[in-house]
Order: structure tokens, then sequence, then C-alpha cells
């Protein structure tokens, strides 16, 4: 029998495709609740501005969940941010989100410059909160995870995604200049994050989900910046996409992700069927099960899950802010006693 | 050039996404004296329509329709003097997103393909709250509101908005869409219908509406 790996290790060997005791319930998405900020006394929005309270939200997953990682940010705009995007700040049970773009016209391109990680905005804010991080999880042997939006993403962020798209007819060259742009970005911020203690990167890219762009886009569009991030790094990348994204799982796979993060429309068998080198990750229903569902209903999801082939254990997306401890500890305390 | 042949041009610059040839063809249909009213019923819409059904088979995607509604709008615009009366309206419908969410571009998407069905759309945008809907269903007495919400946060406002509407008009059919929610989280709520994509959305307000 195989010794009892710690978390860290765990999660590790499972990206790396080595053999582990048991499935993971490291979270590579946004992990804190209402519940989680009452215990740790760091609220939404507080907690995405102070590295401290940042930091102890995270923890909060650990000791009030179980939850095998620690993660930051709790939000998908700190990259657009940096860019000069105005940002609504949200309130405890809602995520800040980008008010406006900043590359409504296409000159602006020329103005923009890659920021620098360690003193644009929430940035540093983020680094540190890792810094703070893994002094803990070194004690606990708890792997430290950091978000990082992708490139197509950032891109609609910063242009509209609509106008975005629109460009990917009226003028395909500037279009590929902002994925270029944003693609650096990506890369100056994630290789941040790994210098200040992120041992796994989770990019996520929802605007490259083939509801929206379809599967010819994503592989001639988004694919190729996803593939020079993972690229770029020396830690191994979680690649989260939202939607039914069985079309893209191959090319998602191909790229280099080692761990693919898959949302609740996608069939775990079927994604299993297609991706043999790389972990799933996935993908209990984070609405109808996690956050409305009992604890009964949870642990059936969570085993049908294991039973498909997940390699970690979790939401098919970040969990809702209002799901009950109760309902995340009983996905967890199932997986631990695998 | 036969009227049809003007049609089925309009129809074809809609469906490519050519704005060129929809504005083109929309000046030709006038200088020709055609009907407005018939040259976007029969024409651009007929196009919007059959970009929506690739959509909806997957054939197209969200890019294609984007420029597909913008050859068809601005043939529109080109057109709108020459309606000889108030053309006749499917219905009405109220389309928002709800508070705290600003993820727009599916009821957007919604918007396009309601009125290319010939739909009256009172666009209310994003991050609009409770009162703001009620206040629409008072002003523009619809048959449907819509609403939408991508985040998991913002989608537990969705019930208040149901009580309101139904407090003012119990008639109106209320239908929910967006990543975050499900049909069985509009069955919970006791929406009147659910869908996953726009095609679909303007397919089930048709039958709520009985056109």
């Amino acid at each position: 029998m195989m010794p009892e790996l710690s978390s860290r290790e765990r999660l590790l060997a499972i990206l790396d495709g080595e053999p582990a005791d048991r499935p993971s319930c490291a979270c590579p998405l946004q992990t804190a609740t209402l519940e989680m900020m009452g215990r740790s006394g760091a609220h939404w929005p507080d907690a995405h501005y102070d590295a401290k309270k940042m930091a102890d939200l995270a923890y909060a997953a650990w000791k009030c969940a179980d939850i095998e990682s620690v993660r930051v940010p709790f939000c998908l705009t700190v990259e657009a941010e940096a860019l000069g995007c105005s940002i609504h700040s949200g309130a405890d049970t809602s995520q800040p989100s980008v008010e406006r773009p900043v590359l409504a016209d296409k000159d602006a391109l020329d103005s923009l410059s890659v920021p620098d990680p360690s003193k644009t905005g929430r940035m540093p804010v983020v680094a540190t909160a890792l810094g703070l991080l893994s002094e803990r999880a070194d004690r606990l042997g708890l792997p430290v995870i950091g978000g990082v939006v992708g490139p197509f993403t950032l891109a609609g962020q910063i242009r509209g995604i609509e106008t975005l798209l629109i460009d990917s007819f009226d003028d395909y060259d500037f279009l590929e200049r902002v994925l270029a742009f944003t693609t650096d970005v990506c890369i100056a911020y994630s290789r941040h994050l790994v210098a200040n203690g992120a041992e796994v990167i989770t990019l996520i890219d929802p605007s490259a989900t083939t509801e929206l762009i379809g599967p010819e886009m994503f592989a001639s569009l988004a694919g190729p910046q996803l593939h020079a991030i993972i690229d770029s790094l020396d830690v191994p990348v979680v690649l989260h996409i939202c939607g039914d994204t069985t079309e893209i799982l191959d090319d998602m796979q191909r790229i280099g992700a080692k761990g693919i993060s898959i949302d609740h429309l996608v069939d775990m068998a079927v994604a299993r069927e297609k991706v043999r080198s790389a972990a799933l990750v996935g993908n209990i229903n984070p609405i109808d099960t996690l956050l409305f569902g009992d604890a009964r209903r949870v642990v059936d999801e969570a085993r049908s899950c294991i039973e498909k082939g997940a390699d970690i254990l979790a939401p098919g997306c970040g969990i809702s802010p209002k799901t009950p401890l109760d309902n995340i500890r009983a996905y967890t305390s199932y997986a631990h006693g695998l | 050039m036969k009227k049809e042949d003007v049609y089925k041009k309009l129809t074809d610059a809609v469906v490519s996404g050519d704005e060129k040839l929809s504005t083109a063809t929309a000046h030709d249909a006038i200088s020709m004296e055609l009907d407005a009213y018939e040259c976007i019923q029969q024409g651009l819409n007929k196009g919007m329509q059959i970009v929506s059904d690739l959509y909806e088979q997957r054939k197209v995607f969200v890019p294609q329709i984007l420029r597909s509604a913008r050859a068809m709008n601005m043939a529109v615009e080109i057109l709108k003097p020459h309606l000889e009366v108030d053309s006749k309206s499917s219905g009405t419908v109220v389309l928002g997103v709800v508070e705290g969410d600003i993820h727009d571009i599916g009821k957007n998407l919604v918007k396009l393909l309601c009125e290319a069905a010939g739909y009256t759309v009172v666009d209310l945008g994003k991050s609009v709250t409770k009162d703001a809907f009620v206040a629409s269903i008072k002003e523009s007495s619809p048959q449907v509101v819509g609403m939408s919400s991508l985040m998991t946060t913002s989608m537990v406002g969705m019930p208040d908005v149901i009580a309101a509407v139904r407090e003012v008009d119990g008639n109106i059919k209320i239908i929910i869409g967006g990543g975050a929610v499900s049909q069985s989280y509009a069955d919970t709520i006791g929406a009147d219908g659910y869908a996953d994509d726009a095609a679909k959305a303007v397919k089930l307000i048709g039958k709520l509406v009985g056109a």
C-alpha cells in the first residue's frame, strides 16, 4: 500500500501523472464563502484589496472546509485593473467586475504596456498574500495555488467582449496584437506569482469557451496563446474554461495543461475517454448541487465524478459565496475518506 | 431586378454578415420603391433567422451573429425612414441582466434575435434592479419578461423580481437564462421557462405568447 501523501505531494503527483494514494480535493477555482468570511473575519470586498485578509480568507478554505489547497485571488479583475480598467468592488456576496474597458479606442493599444507586477494595482497584494500563505501551507503540507485570467478573457475585458469578437472579422491583425499583448501580461504576472510562492497556476479563460467562439476559433486564436503561457512557466498549470468544452478537450490537453478543469456541463466519463495525458478536475454542479442541494446529493455526485474518472474532486466552477459549509465538507470528507 | 431577388440579396447579405452588400441592397430597394417593411421581414429578418438556426446547430458562433446583426441593423437604418406605418409587432419583451451582474452578451443576443423575429424589445441593460423591472413593465405592458445572470452570486435575486412582476401583472410570462441558471432553478423559483441559448429563448417566447 502507498504511504499517505501530504496534500501538496498528492496534488503535484496527480498533476505530474504519477500515482497517488487517493484523489485530491484541492480547489483550483474561487473558494471563499460567506461562512468562511464570518469565521476568518476577512470579508469581501476588503479581502480583494488587503493581502492579510486575502490570505486569511484563502486559508479558511482548508480550516473550515478541508479543501486541500489554498488559493488566491477570489476575482477575475486583478489583471484588467492593472491595465487601467475601472473596477466595481462588489459586495460580500458578489465579486468585483470590470466597469469600463480601456481599449474601446484602438489607438489606446500603443499606450498600454505590460505592467510591473511588483507594483501595479492589486498584483502585489495577491503576491504578498501568496507569500503569507506559503509559510502556513508549508507547515500543513498544503499546495498554494495562484489564479490568473487567460489572455482571451483579459482581451475581452479591456476591449469589450462584443467589440473584440467583431474585431475577429474587421481587423484580425489588431486582434492578434491585442492577444499578443494580453499574453505577455499573463506571462509576466504568472511568473511573479510563482516567484512569490504559487506552486500551481490556474489559468481561467471563460471567454474562450466554445459556446462563444466555437472550436475553430479556439484552436486558431485562444489555444496558441494559452500554450505560450503554459510553456513559459515551470510549475504545473490547471486550465479552466467554462461551458461545454467537450469539443476542445483534445486541444486543452495538447497545449500542455497538466490539469483540465471542466464545467458540470461536460460529462466526466466522456472527458476521461478523451483526456489521457492530463489530470481531470471537477465537476460537481456548483449551483444545483453545492449551493441548493443537501449533503447526501453532494456525496452522490462526488462519487459519480470519481467513478467516471475525476483525479481532483472539485466544483465545476468557482464556489458561490452562499454555498453552505456543510455541503463543501460533504464532498471534501468523501474525498479524504477514499 | 425582381423584388424577390432584392429580398434574397438582403437575406444573403445578413447571413454572410456583409454590411456593404446589405446597405447597397437597401438603397436599391428604396430606389425601386419597394415596401420597406417587406424588405425587413422577407429579406433581413429571414437572414437573421437563418443565422439563428445555424447558431443553434453550432455551425456558427457568436462572432458571426454579431457580424450578421450589424449588417442587418445598418440596412434597417436605411429602410426605417421609409416605413409607411408602424410595423405590427409580435409582442413586447422586456429584457435585463439582474442586479449585480454586468455580463450582458447573452441578453444582447436574445435582443437581436427577438427583434429579428418581430418582437418589440425593451432593453433595460445590465445590473437591473427589481424596481427598474417593475417600472418598465408598468410602462410597456410586455407579454414576456426575460432576465439573465451569468454569475452565481447575482442569480439569487431572481425570485424577488418574479414576485414583484407577478404582483403587477400575473399574466406576464417570465423566462430566465444565463450561465448561472438552469431548468431546475427555473422550476424552483417558479419562472415560466428557461432556455440555454438565445435561439432557443426566442422559440420559447414564441411558445409562451402563442405566436
